[in-house]
């Protein structure tokens, strides 16, 4: 099937009453329109391929990936560096704050005993936060740390919810863990 | 909204979206742990972008590539792409030095060669390397700048090299020194007599009027190395260089390389010590490479 | 001594063109691996270097708009660009206003609602000046935004146009600019033909208007022809070289 290829301000076609735009298009008199240049898809569902760059900034409902800058009594501040499955270019910087980190027992949160800085942490965006930073939570079972390295400076294993333990010294560190990460092999 | 956590550990409910691909898995790998990213390729013996260690980038020079100057050459290592443009002016010769011209160099990391520097002043980074570059056209002479002058005491070149960077991926001094070279080389300047009566300098008026070419002193060329978990790195590219805990740069007289005698500058500022062979063997492996340079005729 | 000739009795232009006819374009995008987007354009002997990055965030955060992007322009003409050396200056109040015009001229094309709290900067680099800096600019702008995929209602197209004795001259060159003829430039929205930009520096009286603008929009439809030839072609090579790998976001189309 050949692809039509279109570039920012050609029409695609007519609005429908019914249709839903699609990325990198807009409306302009009763029009479709693209906004980048691409490809347009196959089938009769008008939307335009961007460039392999998508979801260049985060947006609400993203889940995104980053790492924990520094902490202090009331946030973490967290680096973030992939969106999706998709790293940035540069980093963003986004909160999670203490009454984001879990759904229960929110108010008992201590953060040190949550997130420590160098830790990577999954978390989803929730607000776009004025203008500060994008504030993140991660307040469900498949957010949280991801990866983090003991005193000792090994890569800790996940035991539960809330521990995590360095292979070398055995000793136990609190973190919010990321429950996918679980290894139970 | 979610499901609280509860203590004992539950099995994941919806997946997360993962990398489904090697190469999107890889992307996260070397975003997320840089380093540990490098170490896997430096374990093979390799960089990620299949170097060995000890090899540099290819060095292209394209000379004379900016028409309204008087001398100018583009300078591709690798993606990282320097630019030096040279513009000769008239001038009259410092009181100290009245047989002379003069020789301004001036380096730009302007925003657009990469994302780490934003507009505004040069980052202490920026001015730093510009520094250090002029340090070395100063310490070693690349032309003779008495051929500079036109009229003792009264009238001289001034020649305005200014280098611009379009591209940082890492190791902008080598190409820098790479490009002043080679545009000093294509220099072609108009010959000049100087009027004693009105105090002009005007264009000769012999016939032949040959345009004057200076003559080269020496053929510098830049090595620079980065440390990274005691490897030691010819030619970093930007990710390289931003996990390095040490740098140096060695510079070499490419037209004697084969004898005893062709260092010409060692810069290491601070960082990780590094061990005497490792030293020894930075500028080895820079005579080397300004072998190489020079027998390729990349800065004839 | 007089003025110069701008335009002979037989109609040809101290570089041998025609009153209404364009300089050379040539263009190539994706010309600089670290920005997010670039292009380097040729008009004549006029060469600017555009690179685009972003979406990005904000430097300086107070400045960011919760519901778009906010756009920066940085505008420098090289020390080499002219056949004098120019150093560069600090302040120059010529670039600021140049790159504000240019800002403004694509924060009205640009869809910056879909990136909100973000910023997106446009370098421009003047690697050669020979007349129409700020249209040359405008062109390579465009290319560049296009490179890096940030979302636009249109092209934006921009145009020099002169006016000596009475007869419309295309795409002024340095000679001609410096000549104090009236110069306007010119930048629109190719699909709709509406204006994004006017400047016109010196007098011009009200009869010559209308003729001079005319002219001036056919420039910009034939770089608008020009500009389009070499997206769709980079395109086109680029699509041919990936295949068919989807990067379609698939979403519900109809309810």
């Amino acid at each position: 099937m050949s692809t039509r290829i279109v570039v920012p301000g050609e029409r695609l076609g007519p609005a429908r009453p019914d249709q839903t735009l699609q990325a990198g298009t807009y409306l302009r008199g009763g029009n479709v329109v693209a906004t980048v240049v691409g490809a347009v898809g196959a089938d009769d569902q008008v939307s335009v391929q961007g460039k392999s760059r998508k979801a260049a900034i985060p947006t609400v409902g993203a889940q995104v990936t980053g790492k924990v800058k520094r902490i202090n009594s009331r946030m973490a501040i967290v680096s973030i560096m992939m969106i999706g499955a998709q790293p940035v270019k540069e980093d963003f910087e986004g909160v999670i704050r203490v009454e984001n980190v879990r759904a229960t027992e929110r108010d008992k949160v201590q953060i040190p005993k949550c997130f420590r800085p160098g830790d990577i942490v999954r978390a989803e965006v929730i607000s776009l936060g004025e203008a500060h930073s994008y504030i993140l939570s991660t307040a469900k079972n498949e957010l949280g740390v991801i990866f983090a390295q003991s005193a000792a400076g090994a890569t800790m294993i996940p035991i539960s919810w809330e521990e995590m333990q360095c292979p070398v010294t055995g000793a136990i560190e609190n973190r919010k863990v990321c429950q996918i990460e679980n290894t139970s092999q | 909204m979610a499901p609280g956590n509860t203590p004992a550990p539950a099995p994941a409910p919806a997946p997360a979206p993962q990398p489904t691909d090697p190469a999107a898995a890889a992307a996260a790998i070397k975003k997320l742990h840089p380093r540990a990213y490098l170490a896997r390729f430096l374990a093979a013996g390799v960089r990620p972008d299949a170097r060995q260690p000890s090899h540099f980038r290819t060095l292209r020079i394209t000379p004379s590539a900016v028409s309204t100057a008087h001398g100018s050459a583009l300078a591709h290592l690798g993606q990282t792409t320097v630019l030096c443009a040279i513009k000769a002016e008239v001038a009259v010769p410092a009181l100290d030095k009245p047989d002379r011209g003069f020789l301004v160099v001036n380096l730009d990391l302007p925003p657009l060669c990469s994302g780490k520097h934003r507009p505004g002043p040069p980052a202490a980074e920026a001015q730093a390397l510009a520094h250090q570059f002029a340090g070395y056209v100063e310490s070693a002479p690349i032309v003779d700048l008495a051929k500079l002058c036109i009229a003792e005491r009264s009238a001289c070149w001034v020649l305005y090299a200014d280098l611009l960077c379009l591209n940082d991926d890492g190791n902008v001094l080598d190409a820098a020194v790479a490009a002043l070279v080679a545009a000093l080389r294509s220099v072609r300047l108009p010959r000049a007599e100087y009027d004693d009566d009105d105090g002009a300098v005007r264009a000769s008026t012999d016939a032949t009027n040959r345009p004057i070419t200076l003559p080269i002193l020496r053929t510098p060329v830049a090595c620079s190395f980065a440390v990274v978990d005691n490897h030691l790195l010819a030619d970093p590219t930007a990710d390289e260089a931003a996990l390095a805990s040490a740098s140096v740069t060695v510079l070499v007289d490419a037209d004697r390389s084969a004898d005893s005698d062709p260092l010409l500058a060692v810069t290491k500022r601070g960082g990780t010590p590094l061990s005497k062979p490792q030293l020894a063997q930075c500028i080895a492996l820079a005579r080397n490479r300004a072998r190489a340079v020079s027998s390729a005729g990349l800065l004839a | 001594m007089g003025r110069l000739e701008l335009l002979s009795p037989e109609g040809l232009r101290v570089d041998g063109r025609r009153a209404n006819e364009l300089r050379k374009v040539s263009a190539k995008t994706g010309v600089l691996a670290q920005a997010d987007g670039s292009a380097y354009l040729e008009m004549g002997n006029t060469k600017v270097l555009a690179a685009v990055y972003g979406p990005r965030e904000c430097r300086m955060r107070s400045q960011a708009l919760h519901d778009r992007a906010i756009i920066n322009v940085e505008f420098t003409q090289a020390t080499f660009s002219r056949i004098e050396r120019r150093p560069t200056r600090k302040f120059d109040r010529k670039n600021m206003e140049v790159q504000l015009q240019i800002r403004d001229t694509f924060e009205a094309v640009v869809d910056t609602t879909i990136y909100p709290r973000s910023q997106i900067d446009i370098y421009l680099q003047i690697m050669q000046a020979d007349g129409g800096q700020v249209q040359a600019c405008i062109n390579a702008a465009t290319l560049a935004l296009i490179n890096a995929g940030v979302a636009m209602r249109d092209y934006v197209v921009a145009c020099t146009v002169g006016n000596v004795d009475g007869t419309p001259l295309l795409d002024l060159n340095h000679i001609e600019e410096s000549q104090g003829t009236p110069e306007i430039t010119l930048a629109t929205l190719p699909r709709s033909g509406n204006v994004v930009l006017i400047q016109m520096e010196s007098r011009l009286h009200m009869d010559k208007l209308e003729k001079t603008l005319q002219l001036a929009n056919d420039g910009c439809a034939q770089i608008h022809e020009r500009l389009d030839e070499v997206v769709r072609k980079e395109l086109r090579d680029l699509v041919h070289k990936v295949g068919q790998h989807s990067n379609t976001v698939r979403g519900v189309s109809t309810a």
